[in-house]
């Protein structure tokens, strides 16, 4: 009998101790999750009203006024975003999956200097710099086009390269010398054989480098100096709230932030299917 | 196919560890050499400086008699193995294969037939189509092998590529190995660090020990004559046995006292013949090693001279033979590996048991001595040196019953001594003195080596063309000048000093004309003048070559040959596209064949999984149903039940781990399926691409012959002007080597070797340069030297001279030289670069 006390006294603690868990985890996602749910819900009412949280009267009109709306050009501004966005990603990573692949195989003598050095520079907040980057995307005649973010977000790519230097850094370097000795030469061995084998991190810079200029807000309202055509959506949106006449638009404003959160989604669906892990099997011993 | 020569190789890491050092080898083809060491001797980093994946620091590798130690892995046509496979995940087995040659722009078809013959001699034709992933170990390092194979490579490196395998596997891969070398009959170099792999593979093995050659030899060799106690004790298992002793030779008997035991044996001198006589005073310490298998239980009781008591302390059954350990020190434990333990090899235990003392017969011709400090063999196979007992006496050396006349000029005194007589020193073509007969003649691997016995003593000579035999009487002489005797740590008489030291820097053309006023200059200007004749003569050919053709073409009419081929090549694109339609079609279909069925077999691998555990679960439930039904014991019913609960709980967890890992093996053998077709369609699809595209360009050609011909011509130009510029570069490459201030032009073959070892460091660095005495003479022009003495050997004399360095110190040089010099004389000396000998002087590297 004694035993079968204890058997019940241990399932009792485990019981309790992860109801806690599961009441603080569901108080933290209701933080975190409704003003998702909130925005959903706006952006599909056709007045808005604050203390009504489900719309009384459900409507399309704000996502068909986005793209109608003669003041607010938000189809420009989304295809701004995207071509911005698109550019920057793949430049971005591949000059990133380039400067973490140099770091992690070439031996050269500044090398642990160089990383160090990008550690302590990536500290710095950015804005620092904007004063300084705007006299020298004028100088290279980029400054009233959305290219010249283009240039900014591309121009610190290589500081990016930590995550995937540590990938790099688990493939096996017998595969390089294999293929060297193959036939190939430095450039061939990383894109016929090593990236191939990153699928993963491929993805994830792809994923990182398309976020940041997709959401990006500071540099791209300084550059735009406030000439509409060259705003992208984070700038767009925040203009349409600032303008006094924020209750009229703030539906209007609620389905642009779900049509922008789409892009991302969509990437990131497309994209997870490379996602699978495990690539690296069979390369060596195992 | 091919010779791979290693010149004094040297790895020195930044911080200054040598991990090679001094490596000297040649591989003729087709040899199999293994090396073979404890980890960390430097094995892998030669195979990877061989390879290319690491530089050299200091020496020169040759392949096929070229210099590669700049050339790129790739153009050093070699093919490499690795320990872990090094097999390219995300590509299937045949573009595993194939990636090489694709890279190195092979037509498509001629792959494809390389592939196929590799993996018929490998037995991988099933397996082609496989991912890396989905095969074994055995299989991925025979892709490795069918990768490197396939090129035809010259040289074939393996770096311990069995060391992942289970020991049965390594067996049967090692035996294939040796199949493959035998097919092929190509160089193998192979890295291992066990000695079977080794033994059993290698034309040749290189023992190797923190980065130093111990020795090379043929495993028989290896085996039966160690050139020191670390190769003797590496090769062959169990361990040799190793005892401290020393030698105390007493007439025609020797007896060999041990260290820590009162065990002593005896004998016959004869046994121990080559054995250096200076070991036998009784006195040095050396290593006495025997190999467990030349020593037998001894039962006659006998007490022989050459059997010693052991102690035995525990047995090993091996099956067909028993090891007994045992000390030959009656204190002794036999357990820790120490200078008395001893290993004896018997077919069975015999009825011993531990603590018995047995007699140990020894097998002394097959022991091998050693010297306790060097731990260098003091039995050498081709003995170099003789040493005997002297004693000087008015100008006299007595030994043997022999005597030598020492020249007036050498000074010493009378005593007593060990008279040093190294094998280049003795003579017996020439009108000597000394009597002696020879008593055998050895041939060691192609050396002969004679016996010449005096009154008692026993002198060694290698013989070079002397046609002698065994039996017959000869005259010796003894060169004196290569003579040495010693008393203890007093040397009596000391060898003449062979060669004559100065230092010296190296300086490059441009340096040393201007220090010397455009001196040179002519040098340089016949240099260059000479390629460019060359290549002015080159250029004309090949302009006239391709005028005659252009001159031969252009009278054809090819505008309707273009009307034509251009009708053919529609036809032809036609007719590939439908092909190529054709092919996706059949492709589409099958692929989506395979992912029905993969979906139909997905279904049914879990519904068997379901069924297995729905009829375990079932089984359980009724068998505690019936228990509860028959059963009146309450503690077993307690007992019964939480297993009941246990299996209630871990169920649903067990159920979906094996439908798990039911899907993984279901999607494995999909993705191999899908493979087996995609890879051979992607294989089609290239070839039919590549064959229309050849086809295209070749009925292009045909009309536009002119450009094409205009084309090759600029080709060629450009290809000769690239030749060109590399031997205007060669031909500037001029290099002086300083000696005593003045300046003597390198010789390519040492110039290559001094800036191959050192690079740019090479002028800044002092050499030693080191001149034989017979190979200097006095001129006109050269170092100026002072005559200070004349050395009177009788057959040779010598002049001694003393030259002054710009530094200000004073270098004694011998000359050889006929005819005495007054004293004080100003003399010239000069001599050849190629006879000398290059050493850089602060990391002591040889170089040439």
């Amino acid at each position: 009998m004694a035993k079968l006390e204890r058997y019940h006294s241990k399932k009792f603690k485990e019981i309790t101790s992860r109801a806690l868990i599961y009441i603080i985890l569901i108080i933290l996602s209701i933080v975190w999750l409704v003003p998702f749910i909130y925005l959903l819900l706006q952006s599909f009412t056709e007045s808005y009203d604050p203390t009504n949280i489900i719309p009384e009267v459900w409507t399309f009109q704000n996502y068909i006024n986005l793209f109608t709306d003669p003041i607010y050009p938000f189809g420009r501004w989304y295809l701004n975003t995207l071509i911005i966005a698109i550019i920057t990603a793949v430049l971005q990573t591949i000059i990133t999956l380039m400067t973490a692949y140099a770091f992690s195989r070439l031996r050269f003598k500044t090398r642990q200097a160089y990383m160090k050095l990008i550690l302590v520079i990536g500290m710095f907040p950015s804005f620092l710099g904007m004063i300084v980057t705007y006299f020298l995307l004028q100088m290279i005649g980029l400054s009233g086009s959305i290219f010249g973010l283009v240039v900014v977000y591309c121009a610190g790519a290589g500081m990016g390269y930590y995550v995937a230097k540590g990938f790099f850094d688990t493939i096996p370097r017998s595969l390089d010398e294999a293929a060297m000795i193959d036939g190939a030469n430095k450039n061939t061995v990383f894109w016929k054989v090593i990236l191939p084998l990153s699928k993963p991190i491929v993805v994830y810079t792809v994923l990182m480098s398309f976020t940041a200029p997709w959401g990006d807000y500071m540099m791209a309202s300084y550059l735009a100096q406030g000439k509409q055509e060259l705003f992208n959506v984070a700038v767009g949106l925040q203009q349409m709230m600032s303008k006094g006449r924020d209750i009229q638009y703030f539906p209007q404003f609620c389905a642009g932030g779900v049509f922008v959160s789409i892009g991302i989604m969509a990437l990131f669906f497309w994209l997870q299917r490379y996602y699978v892990e495990g690539v690296t099997g069979g390369a060596v011993k195992g | 196919m091919a010779n791979i020569k290693l010149d004094h190789i040297y790895k020195v890491y930044p911080n200054g560890v040598k991990a090679v050092s001094d490596f000297t080898m040649d591989i003729k083809d087709k040899e199999f050499i293994v090396f073979v060491g404890p980890s960390g001797c430097g094995k892998s980093t030669t195979l990877r400086m061989i390879a290319g994946l690491e530089d050299i620091s200091a020496g020169e590798l040759y392949i096929d008699d070229k210099i590669v130690n700049d050339v790129e892995p790739k153009d050093r046509d070699i093919a490499m193995v690795f320990q872990n496979y090094a097999l390219y995940p995300h590509m299937t087995v045949y573009e595993n294969m194939a990636f090489g040659l694709q890279l190195r722009h092979v037509p498509t078809e001629e792959i494809h037939e390389r592939v196929l013959w590799a993996a018929n001699i490998l037995g991988l034709t099933d397996y082609l189509d496989r991912k890396p992933r989905a095969m074994s170990g055995g299989q991925r390092q025979r892709v490795a092998l069918g990768r490197a194979i396939l090129r035809n490579p010259k040289v074939m490196l393996l770096d311990e590529p069995l060391s992942n395998l289970d020991a049965k596997l390594r067996a049967q891969m090692r035996s294939e190995i040796a199949k493959l070398h035998q097919d092929l009959q190509t160089t193998f170099i192979y890295v291992t660090h066990d000695q079977v792999e080794a033994m059993t593979l290698g034309t040749r093995v290189v023992v190797m020990k923190l980065g130093e050659i111990q020795q090379i030899d043929s495993p028989k060799n290896l085996y039966d004559y160690p050139q020191n106690k670390f190769v003797a004790g590496f090769i062959g298992t169990p361990q040799m046995n190793f005892f401290e002793a020393t030698l105390l030779r007493n007439g025609d008997s020797v007896e060999i006292n041990f260290d820590y035991s009162d065990n002593k044996l005896f004998v016959d001198a004869n046994d121990l013949i080559k054995v250096q006589p200076h070991y036998l005073d009784g006195k040095h310490k050396v290593w006495f090693g025997i190999r467990c298998e030349d020593l037998s239980i001894d039962t006659s009781n006998t007490n022989s001279k050459d059997s010693f008591k052991v102690k035995v302390s525990h047995f090993e059954e091996l099956g067909n033979e028993t090891l007994i350990y045992g000390d030959i020190n009656m204190n002794g434990d036999g357990f820790k590996e120490s200078s008395t333990r001893i290993i004896v090899k018997a077919l069975n235990s015999n009825g011993l048991k531990a603590g018995d003392i047995i007699d140990v017969k020894v097998n002394v011709k097959k022991a091998h001595f050693f010297d306790y400090d060097t731990e260098v063999s003091i039995v050498p196979r081709i003995p170099t040196l003789n040493v005997i007992s002297c004693s000087i006496k008015e100008q006299k050396v007595l030994f043997d019953n022999n005597s030598l006349e020492l020249p007036k000029v050498v000074e010493t005194k009378d005593g007593n001594g060990q008279l040093y007589i190294p094998c280049s020193a003795i003579s017996i073509s020439g009108k000597g003195t000394i009597n002696a007969t020879i008593i055998n003649i050895e041939d060691v691997e192609g050396t002969k080596v004679a016996y010449l016995k005096l009154n008692e003593r026993v002198l060694f000579l290698t013989l070079s063309n002397e046609d002698v035999h065994i039996g017959d009487n000869v005259k010796l002489s003894i060169d004196i000048t290569e003579i040495t005797i010693k008393n203890g740590e007093d040397t009596l008489v000391s060898t003449l000093k062979k060669y004559n030291e100065i230092s010296s820097t190296f300086i490059n053309f441009v340096t040393a004309n201007s220090n010397e006023k455009n001196k040179y200059s002519s040098i340089l200007e016949n240099n260059i003048a000479k390629v460019n004749s060359k290549y002015e003569e080159k250029v004309k050919e090949i302009n006239a070559k391709y005028d005659a053709l252009i001159n031969e073409n252009s009278s054809k009419d090819l505008s309707s040959l273009k009307k034509t081929n251009e009708e053919k090549i529609a036809s032809i694109s036609l007719e590939n596209k439908e092909k190529l339609k054709e092919m996706d079609k059949k492709y589409k279909i099958a692929i989506s064949e395979v992912k029905k069925q993969h979906k139909i077999n997905r279904k049914a691998v879990v519904e068997k999984v379901k069924e297995e555990q729905e009829r375990i679960k079932k089984e359980e439930y009724d068998s505690y149903k019936k228990f509860l039904k028959t059963n009146k014991d309450k503690d077993v019913y307690h007992k019964r039940k939480s297993e009941h609960e246990e299996f209630k709980e871990n169920y649903p967890k067990e159920r979906e781990n094996l439908i798990n890992k039911a899907l993984d093996g279901e999607t494995l053998n999909y993705e191999s399926a899908l493979n087996e077709i995609k890879a051979p369609y992607k294989r089609e699809k290239k070839i039919l691409k590549n064959n229309f595209k050849e086809k295209v360009k070749k009925l292009k050609d045909e009309y536009n012959v002119l450009n094409v011909l205009e084309k090759e011509r600029k080709q060629a130009l450009q290809e000769l002007e690239r030749e060109k510029k590399n031997n205007l570069a060669k031909a500037r490459q001029i290099f002086f080597l300083k000696i005593n201030g003045h300046l003597y032009q390198s010789p390519d073959l040492i110039s290559n070797k001094m800036i191959q070892g050192l690079g740019t460091k090479v002028f800044v660095k002092d050499f030693l340069v080191e001149i034989p005495n017979d190979k200097i003479h006095i001129s006109d022009e050269g170092i100026e030297a002072t005559v200070s003495s004349f050395l009177d050997y009788g057959e040779k004399k010598f002049i001694i001279c003393n030259v002054v360095e710009e530094d200000g110190s004073t270098h004694e040089f011998y000359v050889l030289n006929d005819s005495e010099i007054p004293v004080g004389t100003k003399i010239h000396l000069s001599f050849n670069l190629i006879d000398t000998h290059i050493t850089e002087k602060s990391m002591n590297l040889r170089i040439y």
